[in-house]
């Protein structure tokens, strides 16, 4: 029992923030759940219920997968079945419970049959076990499998069939993840992985990809603190297409308008996570600069850049789906919406570099919990207060609130020493 | 005579409540090359960082070229070559998009010895650094910090993952840099053979102060192991500080010379009445007798 535990909390610490962050989306879209005008027995029912479990639950699977990858980079994965089985086993239990809590209570409060809980749960298996291999094109292909199976269940015609592939897929994993542990000893190289399959790995090697077609790299602070398709925005790119399919299926303005703040400010924490990684490559180019605070601007503003950038390609992204859907008073309401979150993401950023390092500890949820707190309250402003209020009022007093907060965030920072921010 | 580069005067620096630095007080003139050994955890990197700038001490100052680091003009801290304990080279750069890069950072790069170190090393600028070994992703950071053409030249463990060939190349790169152009060059190294071959004086940093700090020649004419019939002049010997700590085995007593003497030692130990065997020590058992003094 007690290695059970020790190698559940280790899984769960070494996945990363996004884990509570699941468990708040789930909360809410429980909440939002309640306020669903849908027939019960359409289909857009079925596919709503499936949305707010399954994919949750994917990105649950993913983010302890992430943990997973780094005990299996362990040598005692490939000598040691105890340790093998212990926290392969650890890892389904946790994975399970967590799809269960995420999805129970819509299950149980919506009228979908109860066989289709089995479905979020699949999915966080999947998800888990979806880049173990250490073939980077075997992943790929996993995962495009995966994203596959996602959308295929949206579709009437083939849902059935989808639903009875993805179950059986979920046993197949499972089943190969036992197994190839039984063959460790024929196949050791493969079974132990260094940081492959890791996030980072798998950043670097995207990096790596993108240098190829860039020419020179200018004297921007940026580049040698964030990889460069993340100075690109990739992420806003990423979930604006995510988003853009989203919006197609559903046009649930209180769904909408959640997810797009989830991903407007969910796809900002990754890239100073990745700051927390990089940052030790400016120790051969930090005391070249006039002072401290240009080294520390210098990376607050091109971190502001990105930031800004991501939310441009999601906004642009969601406006185009509604302005094609002539629905202006939507578009009006997200837009403002969208700047109030970067806005007030923007306030908080600065402590993020000296703080944030995606890993599960007091400080990390502490950071997130009060950004996402003041998200939802903009949440609820712009949704249901707005009405009452004006827009434009609810506007300056959104930019005097997080100017006065950038003020005092920016001058934390700017006078912490060097070594608070590179080491 | 030559001006002091670095002056530290009472540097402190502490983790939590573990004090690294402890008041330490140092100089090191131009055109030295010193070597710094000190045990793991004794607070080297700490050190070196906080000449770099990259550390800032609690109490206590520290000047390059009679500046202290806020006041030091930009164009001097761009001919400080710095290599760090672990590679600060970015992975997913080829060698070549990496040095371009950097060397926008530094007015005097030299493109054309960057590229003869990258030749000489055999280091492809066309490689990706992920794909580098261990030591070539070293030798990259030595190349940035020599192409800058640096006055000064601080450098944590940089011969760490480095095979003999390669270090000896390293370090005789080193020496060219000092002859030519009058270079400070500060490295830390566990590796005491090293130090020999290039460094003119070397410091060891323990208890948070530089408890030892000589000219190589000096110390290497002067340390040895004496061994010797025991003494009523023990009590004398106790208070020279150039000595480590006495131990008595039987009829014997031992003990090492560990700082340089202003006379030989058959003098010296004539001075004390000693009729001692004198067996010479190298560098790295007069580094391991320091080391464990207070043990």
């Amino acid at each position: 029992m007690n290695l059970f535990k020790s190698n559940a909390w280790i899984l769960m610490r070494s996945g990363t923030i996004a884990l509570p962050f699941l468990l708040i989306l789930s909360v809410v879209f429980s909440v939002l759940w309640h306020q669903k005008t849908l027939d019960p027995s359409s289909f857009r029912y079925i596919k709503t219920y499936l949305l707010m479990t399954c994919l949750p639950s994917l990105f649950l699977g993913f983010m302890l997968g992430i943990g997973l990858q780094k005990l299996k980079a362990h040598y005692l994965w490939v000598t040691n079945e105890v340790y093998r089985y212990s926290i392969l086993k650890a890892g389904l239990t946790v994975t399970v419970i967590g799809a269960l809590c995420m999805s129970l209570y819509i299950t149980f409060a919506s009228e979908v049959a109860l066989h289709y809980l089995v479905l979020p749960i699949s999915f966080a298996i999947i998800g888990l076990f979806v880049n173990s291999s250490s073939s980077l094109k075997y992943n790929i292909l996993r995962n495009l499998a995966c994203s596959a199976l996602l959308i295929a269940m949206m579709f009437q015609t083939i849902h059935e069939v989808a639903k009875l592939i993805i179950i059986a897929s979920c046993c197949y994993v499972i089943y190969a993840e036992f197994n190839s542990s039984k063959r460790s000893s024929m196949s050791s190289k493969s079974m132990m992985l260094t940081d492959r399959q890791s996030v980072m790995w798998w950043n670097g090697k995207l990096a790596t990809f993108t240098a190829k077609f860039k020419k020179s790299f200018n004297k921007d602070i940026a580049w040698s603190v964030c990889y460069p398709q993340t100075k690109m925005g990739y992420l806003g790119g990423y979930f604006a297409a995510i988003l853009a399919f989203v919006l197609a299926t559903n046009d649930n303005e209180l769904l909408i308008s959640f997810l797009l703040l989830s991903l407007v400010v969910g796809c900002q924490f990754p890239v100073y996570q990745e700051f927390s990684q990089l940052k030790h490559q400016l120790k051969a180019i930090a005391h070249t600069f006039a002072d401290k605070q240009s080294v520390i601007k210098g990376i607050i503003y091109s971190f502001d850049k990105v930031v800004i950038r991501n939310t441009l390609f999601i906004l642009l992204a969601i406006l185009g789906v509604m302005l094609f859907r002539q629905d202006i008073n939507s578009a009006i309401k997200i837009t403002f919406l969208t700047l109030f979150a970067s806005v007030l993401f923007l306030a908080f950023a600065p402590l993020l570099l000296i703080f944030f390092n995606g890993c599960i500890n007091a400080k990390n949820i502490l950071l997130f919990t009060v950004i996402c707190g003041f998200e939802i309250g903009i949440f609820g402003l712009v949704h249901y207060v707005s009405e009452q209020l004006s827009i434009y009022l609810i506007c300056i007093a959104v930019f005097i609130t997080a100017g006065l907060i950038r003020y005092f965030t920016q001058q934390f920072v700017t006078r912490q020493p060097l070594e608070r921010i590179i080491n | 005579m030559t001006q002091p580069i670095i002056t530290i005067e009472k540097a402190i620096k502490s983790y939590n409540s573990l004090r690294v630095l402890d008041k330490l007080n140092w100089q090191v003139n131009e055109g030295d090359i010193v070597g710094l050994l000190g045990k793991n955890a004794a607070g080297k990197s700490t050190l070196l960082e906080s000449i770099m700038g990259l550390r800032e001490l609690e109490q206590g100052e520290i000047k390059l070229w009679g500046y202290s680091w806020h006041e030091l003009p930009q164009s001097q801290k761009q001919k400080i070559g710095y290599v760090a304990q672990t590679s600060s080279a970015f992975d997913w750069m080829k060698v070549s998009q990496y040095l371009d890069y950097i060397c926008q950072f530094f007015p005097s790069w030299d493109k054309a010895y960057c590229e003869t170190l990258l030749k000489r090393w055999r280091i492809s600028d066309d490689q990706v650094i992920s794909k580098l070994s261990g030591g070539q992703k070293q030798m990259l950071d030595v190349v940035q910090a020599l192409s800058i053409r640096p006055e000064l030249l601080i450098l944590d463990e940089p011969v760490a993952h480095l095979d003999p060939n390669m270090r000896r190349a390293f370090l005789k790169e080193v020496i060219d840099l000092c002859c030519e152009h009058g270079t400070t060059v500060i490295f830390s190294t566990h590796i005491v053979s090293d130090l020999e071959r290039v460094a003119n004086r070397v410091a060891v940093l323990q208890f948070g102060v530089i408890r030892h700090y000589y000219e190589l020649d000096e110390l290497k004419a002067s340390i040895a192991k004496l061994s010797f019939a025991n003494s009523t002049k023990t009590n004398l010997l106790e208070k020279d500080a150039s000595i480590s700590k006495i131990q008595q085995f039987g009829e014997t007593t031992t003990t090492s010379i560990i700082a340089p003497l202003k006379k030989p030692i058959e003098e010296w130990c004539a001075f004390y009445g000693l009729d001692a065997t004198i067996q010479p020590m190298n560098l790295e058992d007069w580094y391991l007798e320091v080391a464990n003094e207070f043990v």
